[in-house]
C-alpha cells in the first residue's frame, strides 16, 4: 500500500498554481517580513515614517510649482497641490510595487538558496508593505483635502471613495505582476535591471499623473490609455476628489491587462523559482 | 525492509544536472529556440546537449525512517550539499522523486535571513519564522534560545555590532530550537569555539535521541558523524557508494579498510571529487616483496592492476611522495606508457621507484594515472592515495647523519 506523503517533490512544476494553503500556513512570515522591511527602512532615523509624508508633500509641492504655476497645466479646477497629491499616491503605490518586485528573486537569493518557504510570500509581503506605506500617504492626502474643503475650494467626498479600494488593488497587483515578470527575466538577462528605472519614468509621463486627459489632443489621448495605469490614475482621482472622469472602456482594458499580467507573472515565477538558484 | 508507516523520507532515483559553462552566454534567441525545439529534438541532439551538463547527483535512492540519524559523507563535489538542497526544496531534481512526510527544517547555513540592522531579539523572530516557526512558538522558546546563545547582554543590540562568534551562536540557538520532524544540517557545527561546539553537539544529540526527530547530517568531521549518527551514507561522484553502519562507511571513505602494509585494493576506493575522468581505474597495488613495509634498498618495486572503462592508450603513472609535515608532494617519479587497452580490458604493470636520493622517513604516496595532452600537459585519469613508504636504511659509518628537519627529505 502506498503511503500518504505530505510533500512530493518532482522535476516538473505545475504551470499555474498558487499554493494558497501553504501561503496561509506561512502568513506569520508575511507579517514578519513586512515588519522587517519597515524596521530596516527606518532604523537609525529620527523622523522615521514621517519621511514618507515629507517626501509626498515635497513631491506634490514641486509638481504644483513646475506643472501648475509655471506650466499652467489644466487640472479641471482642482487645486494643484491636491490634484498632484492624489495622482501621486496611486502612482507611487504602483511604482513601489513594481520596483520592489523587479529584484525580488535576486535580492532574496541568499534566503531562497538556503531555506524553503513558498516563494510567492516575498511579492505578497512587498505588496502589503507598500500598501501600508501608501495607505499612510493616502491618509495625509485626506488631511490635505480636509484643509482645502474647509477653505471651500473642493467638494465633499461622496460614496465614490469606496471605489479606491478595488482601484488600489488593481494598481498594486499590476505593479507586482510586471515587477515579477521583470524579476524572472533578470535572473538570466541582467539587461533588465537597467530598464526598470527608465521604464517607470516613461510610464509615469505617459499616464495622467501630471495632467488630465481632457487637455490632450483627441489623436494622442487614446494612445495614453494604452498604458494600463492611465485609467486607474484617472479613476482614482475621480473617486477621491471628483476631478476628471472615468473612462470605462479603458478601465475594462486595464482590468483585463492586470489579470493577464498576473497570470503570466505567476506562471513565470513558478517556472523560475524552482531552479533559479542554480543559475544565479 | 522497515515498515512502510515509519518512513519519513523516500528518495527514488533522484538525479540533478547542472549546466556547465556560462549560462548567461546564451542569447534570448537561443533560449527561445531551445524551448521551441525541445519537443522535436531527436536522441542525438539530446545527447549532444547532455554533454554540456554535469550530473551532480545520479540515480540516488534510499529511505529514512522516523527517528533515524543519518550522516552523509563524501569528498568535495560528491553531491552532499546538492542532495540536501533537493530535500529542503531549494531546487528541484532533474530526475526522480522525493517523498517527504512531515515538516522539514533545513540549516544549510547558520543565520539564514539575519538582517544586520535588526537587534538580536528581532532577528530571532525573523529567523525563526523564516525557518518555519510560529510566533507563539518563538514567544514560548525565546528565553531558552537567548540563554543557549550566551548573548543575554547583547540581545537588544543590532547584530551588525556582534562579533562573528556571537552571531553564529545566536543563529545556531534559533536553529536548535526548531520544531520539525526532519532536521537537515550541513556542517553547521563548524562554528564557534570548542566549548560551544561541544554544547551544540550535545544539543543535537539530545534532539535526535530523546525527541525522536529524524536528522540528516552532512559533515567532513568523522568524529561528529560517528558520535551523532547511527547510519551513514557515502556519496561518490553523485552516486550512492555505501549505505549502512557508520564505522564501515568511515572506513570506506578513508580507504583504510582496503589497505594493508604492502597491498591496497582500490576497487571500492572513493576517488577525490575533483577527478573528472573515469577512463581507467587502478584496482590493486602491491609491493614487489612483502618485506617492503620497511625499505632498506634504493629500489622499490610496485605491481599495479587496472581496468579500462574506455579505450585508452599510452597511460602513464606518477608516484608522488608526500611528507605529512609538509603536506604536499616533495618528490615525484614519472613512468610513461605503462597501461592502456580497450574498454573493459584489465591489465597489470610494474614500476620500480628509485629511492636513491630520498632520505629515511615515513612517507605517504599518491598514485596518479595520466594521459598526455597535445601540449604535453598531464590529464589525470585516476588518482588514489597509495601505500606508505617507510624508508629505514642503516647508517653508514663516516657519512653525515641526515638532519631531515633542516635539510629536507631529498639528498642531491
Amino acid at each position: 500500500m502506498e503511503k500518504e506523503w505530505s510533500t512530493v517533490i518532482e522535476p516538473k512544476a505545475p504551470l499555474f498554481s498558487i499554493p494558497v494553503r501553504e501561503i496561509i500556513k506561512y502568513r506569520e512570515l508575511v507579517w514578519t517580513l513586512v515588519k522587517r522591511n519597515y524596521e530596516v527602512q527606518y532604523k537609525q532615523t529620527i523622523l522615521g515614517p514621517l519621511w514618507l509624508i515629507f517626501n509626498l508633500i515635497i513631491n506634490s509641492g514641486i509638481f504644483s510649482f513646475v506643472f501648475g504655476y509655471v506650466g499652467n497645466f489644466d487640472t479641471d479646477g482642482t487645486p494643484y497641490f491636491l490634484f498632484y497629491m492624489a495622482g501621486s499616491v496611486v502612482w507611487d503605490f504602483f511604482a513601489n510595487c513594481f520596483t520592489s518586485n523587479t529584484s525580488v528573486l535576486m535580492d532574496n537569493s541568499y534566503l531562497f538558496g538556503k531555506v524553503y518557504f513558498p516563494r510567492l510570500i516575498m511579492p505578497i509581503s512587498n505588496i502589503l508593505f507598500n500598501a501600508i506605506r501608501n495607505g499612510i500617504k493616502f491618509l495625509v492626502t485626506l488631511c490635505v483635502w480636509l484643509a482645502f474643503y474647509l477653505n471651500g475650494d473642493v467638494e465633499m467626498i461622496s460614496i465614490r471613495i469606496i471605489g479606491i479600494l478595488p482601484l488600489a488593488l488593481l494598481a498594486g497587483v499590476l505593479g507586482a505582476a510586471l515587477g515579477m515578470i521583470v524579476s524572472c527575466l533578470t535572473i538570466k538577462y541582467r539587461d533588465f535591471t537597467h530598464v526598470t528605472g527608465i521604464a517607470i519614468t516613461v510610464l509615469m509621463y505617459l499616464s495622467p499623473v501630471m495632467y488630465t486627459t481632457n487637455q490632450l489632443p483627441e489623436a494622442i489621448r487614446n494612445f495614453v490609455y494604452i498604458n494600463p495605469m492611465s485609467s486607474l490614475v484617472e479613476a482614482f482621482r475621480y473617486c477621491v476628489i471628483a476631478s476628471g472622469q472615468i473612462n470605462y472602456m479603458a478601465l475594462l482594458y486595464s482590468i483585463v491587462f492586470t489579470i493577464i499580467a498576473g497570470a503570466v507573472a505567476v506562471v513565470a515565477f513558478n517556472q523560475t523559482e524552482k531552479n533559479f538558484i542554480d543559475i544565479i | 525492509m522497515t515498515d512502510n508507516k515509519d518512513l519519513v523520507l523516500k528518495i527514488e532515483n533522484v538525479g540533478k544536472d547542472y549546466m556547465l559553462g556560462a549560462v548567461s552566454g546564451d542569447t534570448l534567441k537561443d533560449a527561445l529556440k531551445l524551448r521551441l525545439n525541445k519537443s522535436k529534438m531527436n536522441e542525438v541532439d539530446v545527447a549532444k546537449l547532455h554533454n554540456r551538463y554535469f550530473s551532480a547527483l545520479d540515480d540516488v535512492s534510499f529511505v529514512v525512517s522516523k527517528g533515524e540519524c543519518v550522516g552523509i559523507i563524501g569528498s568535495n563535489g560528491a553531491g552532499k550539499s546538492t542532495l540536501l538542497k533537493l530535500i529542503s526544496r531549494i531546487t528541484t531534481p532533474t530526475r526522480g522523486r522525493i517523498c517527504i512526510d512531515g515538516k522539514v527544517a533545513s540549516m544549510l547555513e547558520v543565520g539564514t535571513g539575519f538582517h544586520p540592522e535588526l537587534t538580536g531579539r528581532e532577528n530571532i523572530y525573523l529567523n525563526g519564522s523564516i525557518l518555519g516557526m510560529k510566533r507563539q512558538e518563538i514567544d514560548k522558546k525565546i528565553d531558552s534560545i537567548i540563554e543557549f546563545s550566551e548573548c543575554q547582554d547583547f540581545i537588544d543590540t543590532p547584530v551588525k555590532r556582534y562579533s562573528s562568534g556571537m552571531y553564529v551562536k545566536l543563529a545556531f540557538s534559533v536553529a536548535a530550537h526548531l520544531d520539525a520532524d526532519i532536521m537537515i544540517m550541513d556542517e553547521v557545527l563548524a562554528v564557534g569555539d570548542v566549548k560551544f561546539q561541544h554544547k551544540c553537539l550535545n544539543k543535537m544529540k539530545e534532539i535526535a535521541k530523546n525527541e525522536g526527530r529524524t536528522v540528516l547530517y552532512v559533515s567532513h568531521n568523522m568524529d561528529t558523524v560517528s558520535t551523532l549518527c547511527d547510519r551513514c551514507l557515502v556519496l561518490n561522484h553523485g552516486k550512492l557508494a555505501f549505505d549502512g553502519p557508520v564505522d564501515e562507511a568511515i572506513k570506506l571513505y578513508n580507504g583504510s579498510e582496503v589497505k594493508t602494509n604492502t597491498t591496497a585494493d582500490f576497487a571500492k576506493y572513493i576517488r577525490p571529487g575533483w577527478l573528472q575522468r573515469d577512463d581507467i581505474r587502478l584496482t590493486w597495488a602491491e609491493y614487489g616483496s612483502s618485506s617492503y613495509d620497511e625499505v632498506v634498498s634504493d629500489k622499490l618495486d610496485i605491481n599495479f592492476k587496472y581496468i579500462c572503462n574506455k579505450p585508452v592508450t599510452k597511460v602513464g603513472c606518477r608516484v608522488e611522495l608526500i611528507d605529512e609535515k609538509v603536506g604536499r608532494p616533495f618528490a615525484t617519479q614519472v613512468f610513461y606508457d605503462v597501461a592502456g587497452g580497450e574498454a573493459n580490458d584489465t591489465g597489470s604493470f610494474k614500476v620500480s621507484v628509485d629511492l636513491t636520493r630520498i632520505m629515511n622517513g615515513n612517507y605517504k604516496t599518491f598514485y596518479t594515472l595520466f594521459a598526455l595532452s597535445p601540449y604535453d600537459d598531464g590529464i589525470d585519469l585516476d588518482c588514489v592515495s597509495g601505500l606508505e613508504i617507510n624508508i629505514n636504511r642503516p647508517h653508514e659509518e663516516g657519512r653525515l647523519r641526515w638532519r631531515q628537519n633542516s635539510w629536507g627529505n631529498v639528498k642531491l
